[in-house]
């Protein structure tokens, strides 16, 4: 979503505005049509997540989205530049709790809500041996 | 009750199974070129090709582009209107960013029908352009599958809406590499308002689920989006 060595990413630039809040900026081409002249809710739901998944990881407890929940108020327009507005609501333990909104200009398009929960010590070590692992059975 | 739920699903397969082969041989040869890019996206992401090599590439794709915004844009509406039935499904075999076979950021997802009614079921694969975690799906595109699945499933009811809202709930890791299978479900419809709920598993492993709400819009309230989009289109060229 944010990689610009990837083509699948809009991209977004993300900015932390706060200590524990950050802003993505992106602006979604016809690739990313959904209703016409709209984006498309899958790539609104994409966006959230990796906006609120930047955030989360200021609080001190990063980990993997546990539940994301989007609520639309009025079709996101294609062509135009887009913010979107995160920040920790609360860290409690494993989980850390975020929220954003999402506007094309004045007008609110889509808020949500997310909990993230940090992985037990060591998953992240397993995820990438297996990946290791995996590219090497791939490797032509 | 059910017999209602199978002709509505009837009519909404039939349109669906009308857009599967290429409407004309110069779409046939923008899914054919969405395939190429699709590779280029996944490998280009995977390479460790020397910068030379990358630096040509870059510099064909780039003329290639220049040459692709010479020629005229794409008239949508002669698009959405080839079927005037449903105009909100009249592009989505080609153009959709998650089953599209002429959109290159499209995994491809397939989308089968079951014997159950208003039930789909969606068969993808992601590749390494859709890393999140090491060695597993973004969880964006984990929420933007269901959107995508709960958004077609909807449709089925017979009066398709916009996504209203969307939950979802993570599991597990979802492996890239891997056949997914998602499937899409209407609970109810309640008036305006469809409710669908969707899985998502990895073999015998549940990776994710979730609810979605949609709400059917005012016929014209479409139409003015098109119109919109037709005008904004314009004012692009």
């Amino acid at each position: 979503m944010i990689g610009l060595a990837n083509p699948l990413a809009p991209p977004i630039r993300i900015e932390q505005t706060g200590e524990r809040e950050g802003t993505g900026h992106v602006r979604f081409r016809s690739a990313y049509e959904g209703p016409p002249g709209c984006v498309h809710g899958g790539f609104v739901a994409a966006a959230f997540d990796e906006v609120l998944g930047y955030v989360q990881s200021l609080g001190g407890s990063p980990g993997f989205t546990g539940t994301l929940a989007i609520t639309y108020r009025s079709p996101t327009p294609l062509h135009v530049d887009l913010e979107i507005r995160c920040r920790i609501r609360e860290v409690s333990g494993r989980k850390t709790y975020a929220e954003g909104a999402l506007h094309a200009g004045d007008r609110l398009c889509a808020e949500a809500t997310a909990i993230f929960i940090a992985a037990r010590p060591g998953v992240f070590d397993e995820l990438l041996a297996s990946r290791r692992q995996r590219t090497e059975e791939r490797e032509p | 009750v059910s017999q209602d739920r199978r002709e509505s699903q009837r009519l909404f397969m039939e349109r669906w199974e009308a857009q599967q082969p290429p409407s004309s041989p110069a779409w046939a040869e923008k899914r054919r070129l969405a395939a190429a890019m699709r590779r280029v996206i996944g490998g280009l992401v995977e390479s460790n090709a020397p910068e030379d090599e990358l630096a040509r590439a870059a510099e064909s794709l780039e003329s290639y582009a220049a040459r692709l915004a010479d020629h005229p844009r794409l008239r949508r509406g002669d698009r959405d209107t080839a079927l005037p039935a449903d105009p909100g499904v009249g592009t989505f075999a080609d153009q959709s960013p998650f089953v599209g076979l002429a959109n290159p950021l499209a995994p491809p997802m397939r989308l089968e029908e079951e014997d159950v009614a208003w039930r789909i079921v969606g068969r993808v694969r992601f590749g390494s352009a859709y890393e999140g975690p090491p060695g597993c799906v973004h969880g964006g595109y984990v929420a933007a599958i269901f959107d995508e699945v709960l958004g077609f499933v909807q449709g089925m009811s017979g009066n398709p809406g916009f996504t209203g809202s969307l939950t979802v709930r993570y599991q597990r890791p979802t492996p890239l590499h891997t056949e997914l299978r998602a499937v899409g479900e209407i609970t109810r419809v309640e008036g305006r308002k469809i409710f669908a709920t969707g899985t998502l598993d990895a073999g015998e492993l549940r990776c994710a689920e979730a609810e979605g709400l949609f709400i059917t819009p005012h016929p014209e309230h479409y139409r003015k989006l098109q119109r919109a989009r037709d005008a904004a289109m314009k004012r692009r060229r």
